[in-house]
């Protein structure tokens, strides 16, 4: 053992001593002379990196040399952006993503299912990313209750928007409007704990699209479902966007924060962008302190993206209650104009699935404090990468074809951009865009997310490059420019390869799953009014040992 | 040593040596405390209003109550009391209440309130919240004239005149960040005069209150590491999105980003079981919060009552007027007709309104660790709405009979189910002295508890016989109940073989008062200050237009 050790010193000195000699040509890459920044540690130096099996093998002031060579001259070296909002689950907008910087981007809001398959299927494709999902409530839900849907295919963010539609076809959106009985409960919860077994980082949870059909009760078993794993929920809050007392969306967070809190279950507030942040923000920070690991996301834009026909663009709800005018708010990408009142409710009638761009004005004075949250982390909320009749375009499209949200393409070069303009250090930017998003997932058991988000010896090689004075984004709202790639950002690399070179995306896929063990039992326990009532009261010998609490009827 | 050989000496002599040394005795009951799991055949001597010895050995007082076949328990503890006039409290006294709290609803002006009391002298013990309603009324109703402490007694006369400008300020509107600060300013004064808490009836501003006024109230409760009592802002609500238990989680995630005690008012209805679920979850990490419920499956309220229309009430609840809306003065169930001819003509007019659900959840409640019982006991009031003096009899009494018999009630339904009476004695006062002396409350760290040096607030019940009288028939609605002969408060007996004597031993229940106070004002910069890094190239001045969003549309 001593001996063992001695010679491990020995060695160790004799490489030091020769370091330039003993270790040339020993690396895959070398990237030379970059300004390497690490939030964790919050290194930043000037140092040449050497990676090698796809691991950052040396970070260093001497010279080093391998097999590729990138010169980083005037660039950051910054751990690769993380993106935990990503419904960009195609091959294309996965191609305009890693173009704007992002190594690793995972559905955790909408999700997917069955997440076995999923990721036997993205691993057999091959993916330019990183990837991974949380198990879908949505499609949960479709599944139990719009049993005339049939589904024959894997549900993610690619096919989703199909069997949606077919769910509306009998005339009831069942996942959306139907209350769970405590056996349809449990039949979501089982669907959804297999695919945790199966290695879901968590549990997606869209509750503001079936605001009225999850009950409390179920929103809290869904979150003990993951919580027992230890694993997140992903929420997009039952109350987003309101401001209206008494159903402010701030009292959406309450209800998913609490039982975040008393199951000790993590929890990602998503997009954490309207009505409300401040008191969201405040209230994570609180509970951060005493431990929980609970954190919401933003993306730096001041519009949304929704179907013209969305029912709270009805003049009775954007002008009379939120007091909005439709031509300083409704922006029609395809031709680049604002739309008047007129022109908007013609179009509700003709088009009512057309995507249109929605101003939220607010919003442009709250940006740029998100950029000054501790933890609050960037997350894009990536869009599939339709075209402008929403069909998936092929990988190798130009990007001009893409008709979507910018966001898609540019939400992390926009941050950067952004927090240069105010004064942000880079270094707070730089986790936001990809530390504290790995951190707070390493934290909830995630190993793939412990060794990223990090530039430091021994990590996964993913490595986003930029220029920090010209950094910008390009793409618009308007059509032809909603996919641009941005301005500053020449190399990405995932898993120690290189994706995007010199601006360039090459067609490589050396993206890895993000996703837990699979277990050999899954961990599901039914929901039974007994069992609460052996749990939760002292049972009586004289009060009836079968349910007559009404509970089930209730919430028929 | 000299202590440990005084105790000896004490043991050893105890029955001669104390011997006619005491107050009062109780002889031969049963003693129970819910903290120690105590049950036994004792005699207990009391002496300047504490419990001086519990033995076995024969002791004697200037006063001998024979306890034979009695429990003597610690005295009922209700944090849920409107009824802070001398009349009501005289219905409650007789059920075994020591000591009520108005802890909901509140009261104004905290050091007058509890000066008038100290001077008027109170038959139970009393203690106050500062009200978070009637303090917004104070702040967004400033055209009424308001030059009295407000609380339950006299609140709804100055609630009906800030009707009169055809807004109920307090009621529906937003404050802004300046009005909010203001109320807070008021709410922390009450604490510094030594207000239990703050009581918070959200549901009666629900669309006045933002979330954030609601987080801050809680807050500026727990700068003093006291409580809020909330009355949730969705009790009733049983449809999705907005149930019921949605506003527990608003107020619980506030109680535990704070740290700060939290009490769940009338846990009785949808959602109670996910509601006591989380608390229990709670708990289990060391939070301090629990709730309360009422043994009764019927509310009372104003026929014109929104709820209770037919869209409601038939449609979306399901359920039918003659099953449910009783008329006490009639003594019957209203059909349809009947109730909607009565909201025309007498819509101000009290009635009974049965929940059918609650009549299969009630029996659960009493098996529910910590929840403990309240009993939301009304104002002394006439069938006309006026207090009744002290001395009117209880046959005049229109009210809900929560107010004369919750805790009668609670054993005799406890019994029934064969609830341990230990489990039942801590629900009707241990949990609740222990939850408030957690709070930092001294007079309630020694009550709640039948314990040599605690306080001797005493109820001495039947436990074979006691039950319930009131029922919710006029006349009948504040009739004592059968099986509590004796109540003794602050050593005193109030109730001496089932009569109520005209004696006034009760204490303040109330924080020290302080020096200064710990109001702090919210502004935007601060919060940037605070939750944000400070970055050069922003504006310093608030442009977040937080601010803007609260006006009144």
């Amino acid at each position: 053992m001593k001996k063992y050790f001695y010679r491990k010193i020995l060695l160790s000195l004799l490489c030091l001593l020769t370091a330039g000699g003993c270790l040339a040509k020993e690396y895959d890459i070398v990237i030379n002379n970059g300004r390497v920044m690490d939030p964790e540690t919050q290194f930043d130096g000037l140092r040449n990196v050497g990676i090698k099996d796809g691991k950052i093998a040396k970070i260093t002031k001497s010279s080093i040399k391998g097999k590729e060579m990138i010169d980083a001259t005037g660039l950051v070296v910054a751990p690769g952006f993380i993106d935990t909002h990503f419904h960009a689950q195609d091959a294309f907008a996965t191609k305009m993503a890693v173009a704007g910087g992002v190594t690793t981007g995972m559905d955790l809001e909408a999700g997917a299912t069955p997440v076995g398959d999923w990721y036997e299927r993205r691993a057999k494709e091959g993916w330019q990313v990183n990837y991974g999902t949380t198990s879908s409530m949505l499609f949960a839900r479709i599944l139990v209750h719009d049993p005339e849907v049939k589904v024959t295919e894997i549900l993610d963010a690619r096919n989703g928007q199909g069997v949606i539609a077919q769910s509306a076809q009998d005339g009831v959106q069942g996942w959306a409007v139907t209350r769970s009985s405590i056996e349809q409960m449990n039949q979501i919860m089982k669907l959804m704990d297999e695919d945790l077994r199966q290695g879901a980082i968590g549990i997606g949870i869209t509750s503001a699209y079936f605001q009225r059909g999850v009950t409390s009760y179920e929103q809290f078993e869904a979150q003990r479902t993951a919580g027992r794993y230890g694993r997140l929920s992903s929420v997009h809050t039952r109350f987003h966007i309101q401001s209206q007392t008494p159903t402010e969306a701030t009292i959406g967070l309450d209800e998913v924060l609490v039982n975040a809190m008393l199951l000790k279950a993590p929890l990602i507030l998503a997009h954490d962008n309207d009505y409300g942040w401040w008191e969201n923000e405040e209230k994570l920070q609180m509970a951060r302190a005493q431990g929980y690991n609970v954190w919401g996301e933003y993306y730096p834009y001041a519009a949304g993206l929704t179907w013209i026909s969305a029912d709270f663009l009805r003049p009775e709800v954007w002008e009379d209650l939120n007091g909005y005018k439709y031509e300083d708010t409704i922006f029609d990408p395809g031709t680049s104009k604002f739309l008047s009142k007129e022109e908007f409710l013609a179009m509700v009638k003709e088009k009512p699935g057309y995507n249109i761009v929605v101003h939220i004005p607010p919003r442009q004075k709250w940006l740029k404090y998100w950029l000054t949250i501790p933890e609050m982390v960037v997350a894009s909320d990536a869009s599939p990468g339709n075209d402008e009749h929403g069909k998936l375009l092929p990988y190798e499209a130009d990007v001009t074809r893409y008709a979507g949200h910018p966001r898609t393409a540019s939400a992390y070069a926009e941050t950067l951009h952004l927090a240069r303009e105010i004064g942000v250090p880079l270094m707070f930017t730089l986790s936001q865009l990809s530390y504290w998003n790995a951190k707070r997932l390493g934290d909830t058991g995630l190993e793939a997310m412990k060794e990223r988000g990090r530039v430091q010896e021994g990590k996964v090689a993913d490595l986003t490059l930029f220029n920090p004075e010209t950094v910008k984004s390009n793409s618009t709202y308007s059509f032809g420019e909603n996919g641009l790639p941005p301005t500053g950002i020449p190399y990405v690399i995932v898993n120690g390869t290189v994706v995007v070179n010199n601006g360039e995306v090459l067609p490589v896929k050396p993206g890895q799953p993000i996703r837990f063990p699979v277990e050999e039992k899954g961990r599901f326990e039914p929901v039974s009014v007994n069992k609460w009532l052996g749990e939760y009261t002292i049972g009586m010998p004289a009060m009836p040992s079968l349910d007559d609490t009404g509970a089930a009827e209730l919430v028929k | 040593m000299y202590k440990f050989v005084c105790i000896v000496l004490g043991l050893v002599l105890a029955g001669p040596v104390l011997a006619a040394d005491y107050d009062l005795v109780i002889n031969g009951g049963r003693v129970m405390d819910p903290e120690t799991m105590y049950e036994d055949i004792a005699n207990v001597g009391v002496k300047d209003g504490r419990i001086a010895a519990i033995t076995k050995g024969e002791i004697k007082g200037k006063q001998t109550i024979n306890a034979k076949g009695l429990v003597v328990a610690p005295g009922f503890i209700d944090t849920h009391f409107h009824s802070v006039d001398p009349f009501a409290t005289k219905l409650v006294v007789a059920d075994g209440v020591t000591t009520g709290m108005d802890l909901e609803a509140g009261s104004t002006r905290i050091a007058e309130w509890y000066a008038s009391k100290d001077k008027a002298g109170w038959q139970v013990n009393y203690g106050t919240t500062v009200s978070m309603a009637l303090t917004r009324l104070l702040v967004h109703d400033p055209e009424v004239r308001v030059k009295v402490p407000l609380d339950a007694s006299n609140s709804g006369a100055y609630v009906d005149e800030s009707a009169k400008d055809g807004v109920q300020g307090w009621s529906v509107t937003r404050s802004t960040i300046p009005q909010m600060n203001q109320i807070m300013q008021l709410l922390d004064e009450g604490l510094q005069e030594g207000a239990i808490g703050i009581g918070v009836g959200a549901a009666y501003v629900q669309r006045g209150m933002t979330s954030y006024e609601q987080f801050e109230a809680q807050r500026t409760a727990a700068r003093y590491g006291r409580l809020i009592s909330v009355h949730t802002r969705y009790h009733l609500n049983t449809q999705t999105p907005n149930e019921a238990p949605i506003a527990l989680d608003e107020v619980l995630a506030n109680a535990v980003a704070l740290r700060a005690p939290l009490l769940l008012a009338h846990d009785n209805d949808y959602g109670w079981w996910e509601n006591e679920e989380k608390l229990q979850l709670l708990r289990a990490q060391g939070y301090n919060v629990w709730a309360e419920y009422y043994p009764f499956a019927a509310g009372s309220t104003l026929i014109a009552a929104d709820f209770l229309r037919p869209e409601i009430w038939e449609k979306v609840n399901g359920y039918k007027y003659e099953e449910t809306i009783y008329d006490p003065g009639a003594d019957k169930f209203l059909t349809r007709d009947e109730y909607q001819q009565m909201v025309k003509e007498k819509p101000g007019y009290f009635i009974v309104v049965h929940l059918p659900p609650r009549k299969k959840w009630l029996k659960y409640w009493l098996t529910i660790p910590e929840m403990v019982v309240a009993s939301d006991a009304m104002q002394g009031v006439d069938k006309d709405g006026k207090l009744l003096p002290w001395d009117a009899d209880v046959t005049r009494y229109a009210g809900h009979p929560r107010t004369a018999s919750s805790y009668s009630k609670t054993l005799q339904l406890g019994r029934e189910h064969g609830v341990p009476l230990m489990f039942t004695l801590a629900q009707l006062s241990f949990w609740n002295a222990k939850h408030l002396g957690d709070t930092g409350l001294e007079a309630m760290k020694e009550r709640g508890r039948v314990q040599v040096g605690k306080i001797a607030d005493l109820t001495l019940f039947n436990p074979k016989t006691v039950k319930a009288n009131a029922s919710y028939k006029f006349g009948e609605n504040g009739l004592p109940p059968t099986g509590i002969p004796y109540v003794i408060v602050n050593g005193t007996i109030v109730v001496n073989k089932g009569k109520v004597l005209d004696v006034k031993p009760g204490q303040s229940i109330r924080f020290p008062v302080e020096a200064k106070g710990r109001f702090e004002p919210v502004t935007v910069n601060k919060w940037l200050g605070e939750f944000s890094i400070n970055v050069p190239d922003m504006h310093e001045a608030d442009d977040t237009g937080a601010a803007e969003l609260l006006k009144q549309e």
